[in-house]
């Protein structure tokens, strides 16, 4: 994967390097503005990662840069301003994804994925398919081996959302942002009970659990070859 | 003077004053020259009556007599007369030997003219070749002459009326104003406790004063907002970082002590979070995100996204959420209000808790609850539930950093609504209330 990062903390840029180069992605870094602007309109990324607050040109006029040049891959906006008009802003000039400082290179990564995934798989699949796993998104069904499995509503929007993202893990935060729309924390583990039951339901008359739990990071869809 | 030509109420006293004064020139030039057209019409007819009546005297061969009477009399004299021979030679005028005689072209013209002294006569031919010229005194012209006065004063009095006018609404505007001006002066230098005394019922002053002091408020609340921002940053995440440091000198030496600088990392960023949340709810303008939210969907909602993890920690949790119950607001702030009550009731009950959630219409009213028949929190401590880091003495050991409810509070107040806390006897009833749309 490709990826250009604009950030002018030399600290936190060296950390994102490296932890991108570690897993095998090419990053180039810009410095400010406009230099993220000069590279991503002039090269091909498969995402971009933007400062909100950089030197020479702010991250949301880049992001509208980008946006006017028909620059159309994914960006996600990294910003340490987390209050609820900044991100609406940051979504608003055309933005795929926010994320607030300080974050873990793991959320970072999961959501990379996630964006780059979406951008290249079809929005309007009728069915996804993971292993032995089937899930009707046209008639909100499940099966697991031909056997349906009832879930409840919200045990299919988490579900939906791991079989996107099968082989890599999703993050608390994202489950809580794309299944409930919330971009708080409640103290409450709401999504790790939800995944609970979703587990046993799709373990029930089964070896194996489908879904595993990756610590510090989220959860995974096991994706089998 | 040019301190009293900057004045805004000299420029309107003196702009009132010359609108006025021009108000009454006009008024007096059109009142003079209409009474001058009456004057020379009623004076017309005058002369033409009294030209009749001596042609009439003349018959009956009273008139010298009548004429010398008239002279004799000078009360009865409202005309003047000429008499002139055939030739048209004077023979005696105002029939007085000493009076000069009049103009040879005016008495050409005599016959109902208005000259430019505005004398006006008529010309009676009498039997014996002579004429008689009779002429309307000057009394007409005294008249004119006075209203012209008049209405010429009467200019001058609004003018000066008028400059007395603009020194009294002066020193008025400046009596009103100079409060304003003082309070507004003494804030700038530190006092920003003041205030513009405003009367009540109050005028336009009052008015404009009002709105400075409701501004005043606004921005004082939003600088203890700053304040208490800073202060709790400063003195509430001593403690954490202080843990923190002890925890990295602990690395390598004891067992979980990596682990426990992580979660004292995110403790920190979670208070840093809420902190911050509280901030930007209470600082206001979130108000450009408000649109219309089904209440009652979205407590639906919640209540059913926390029942497992409430199912886990074996509380029982009931809800009753009337239907279509809509406020303005934002979706996000009001989910979190939300769930932070159920985090609340959650964290400071024992299991075996039953935790309600409750949501109905009163009027223009939506009331929304979560109540406990847990322990229950004693009087005293009730009311400093909804402070900042505020933790009663029996939850100094759960989790939780006593940010839960202040943003309760910060979200219902920025929604226009208001938290109260009451005893549920036993257990804790939360109840936010807040204005309903329909």
């Amino acid at each position: 994967m490709r990826v250009l990062l604009a950030e002018d903390d030399d600290e936190t840029a060296g950390y994102i390097v490296r932890g991108l180069t570690e897993l095998g992605h090419a990053v180039v870094r810009a410095q400010n503005g406009e230099e993220a602007l000069e590279w991503g309109t002039a090269d091909r990324f498969d995402i971009i990662v933007l400062d909100r607050m950089m030197p020479k040109r702010e991250g949301l006029d880049v992001v509208r840069g980008l946006r006017s040049a028909s620059i159309g891959v994914p960006i996600l906006l990294l910003t340490a301003m987390g209050g609820i008009a900044d991100r609406v802003s940051g979504l608003d000039a055309g933005a795929d994804d926010y994320l607030v400082k300080p974050f873990a290179l793991s959320e970072l990564v999961a959501r990379l994925n996630a964006l780059t995934r979406r951008a290249s798989h079809s929005e309007n699949a009728t069915r996804l398919e993971v292993d032995d796993v089937v899930l009707d998104l046209v008639q909100r069904k499940v099966t697991r081996c031909g056997r349906p499995v009832q879930l409840q509503p919200r045990e299919f929007l988490l579900l939906e959302l791991l079989m996107r993202n099968a082989g890599r893990p999703v993050t608390r935060t994202m489950f809580l942002e794309q299944v409930w729309g919330f971009h708080f924390d409640p103290l409450t583990n709401i999504v790790e009970s939800h995944l609970s039951r979703l587990r046993a339901k799709l373990r029930d008359g089964f070896a194996d659990d489908p879904i595993e739990t990756i610590r510090g990071r989220g959860y995974r869809m096991r994706q089998d070859g | 003077m040019a301190n009293f030509r900057s004045s805004a109420a000299y420029r309107i006293a003196t702009t009132y004053a010359a609108i006025l004064a021009w108000a009454v020139l006009l008024l007096g030039a059109t009142v003079y020259y209409s009474a001058d057209l009456e004057f020379d019409r009623r004076s017309n007819e005058e002369i033409a009556g009294e030209a009749r009546r001596l042609l009439t005297l003349e018959a009956r061969g009273e008139l010298q007599r009548e004429l010398r009477w008239r002279q004799a009399t000078p009360t009865a004299n409202r005309f003047i007369y000429e008499q002139l021979d055939s030739d048209g030679k004077e023979i005696a005028s105002g029939l007085d030997p000493d009076a000069p005689p009049a103009a040879p072209e005016q008495t050409e013209t005599a016959a109902a003219h208005r000259s430019p002294s505005s004398v006006q006569a008529g010309i009676v031919e009498l039997d014996d070749g002579t004429r008689l010229i009779v002429k309307r005194n000057l009394v007409v012209d005294r008249m004119k002459r006075t209203i012209f006065d008049l209405f010429a004063a009467a200019s001058l009095a609004v003018l000066v009326v008028s400059v007395v006018a603009g020194l009294v609404l002066n020193w008025y505007l400046r009596s009103r104003l100079n409060p304003i001006k003082a309070t507004a002066d003494a804030i700038a230098t530190g006092e920003v406790k003041l205030r513009v005394p405003v009367r009540i019922p109050g005028d336009e002053f009052d008015g404009a004063g009002n709105a400075i002091n409701i501004m005043l408020d606004r921005i004082e609340s939003l600088m203890e907002n700053l304040r208490q921002v800073s202060s709790d940053i400063a003195h509430d995440l001593r403690k954490p970082l202080m843990r923190l440091l002890v925890q990295t000198d602990r690395l390598g030496e004891v067992e979980g002590a990596q682990q426990r600088v992580y979660e004292l990392g995110d403790e920190m960023l979670m208070l840093f979070s809420g902190i911050l949340r509280i901030a930007e709810v209470e600082g206001g303008g979130l108000e450009r995100s408000f649109a219309r939210v089904d209440l009652s969907e979205l407590m639906s909602d919640v209540a059913e996204s926390f029942a497992p993890a409430l199912a886990d920690s074996e509380h029982r949790i009931e809800w009753s959420i009337a239907p279509d119950v809509w406020v303005m607001g934002n979706r996000e702030l009001l989910a979190q209000l939300a769930s932070n009550l159920l985090d609340n009731a959650r964290i400071h009950t024992p299991h075996g808790t039953s935790i309600a959630l409750g949501l109905v219409a009163e009027g223009a009213l939506a009331k929304l609850w979560v109540e406990d028949d847990g322990p229950g929190v004693p009087d005293e401590d009730r009311d400093k539930l909804l402070q900042r880091f505020f933790r009663a003495e029996a939850s100094r050991t759960t989790p939780g950093n006593g940010l839960g409810l202040s943003l309760v509070a910060a979200a219902s107040h920025a929604h226009g609504g208001t938290v109260v806390i009451e005893d549920a006897g036993p257990g804790l009833r939360i109840l936010v209330t807040l204005p309903r749309v329909t």
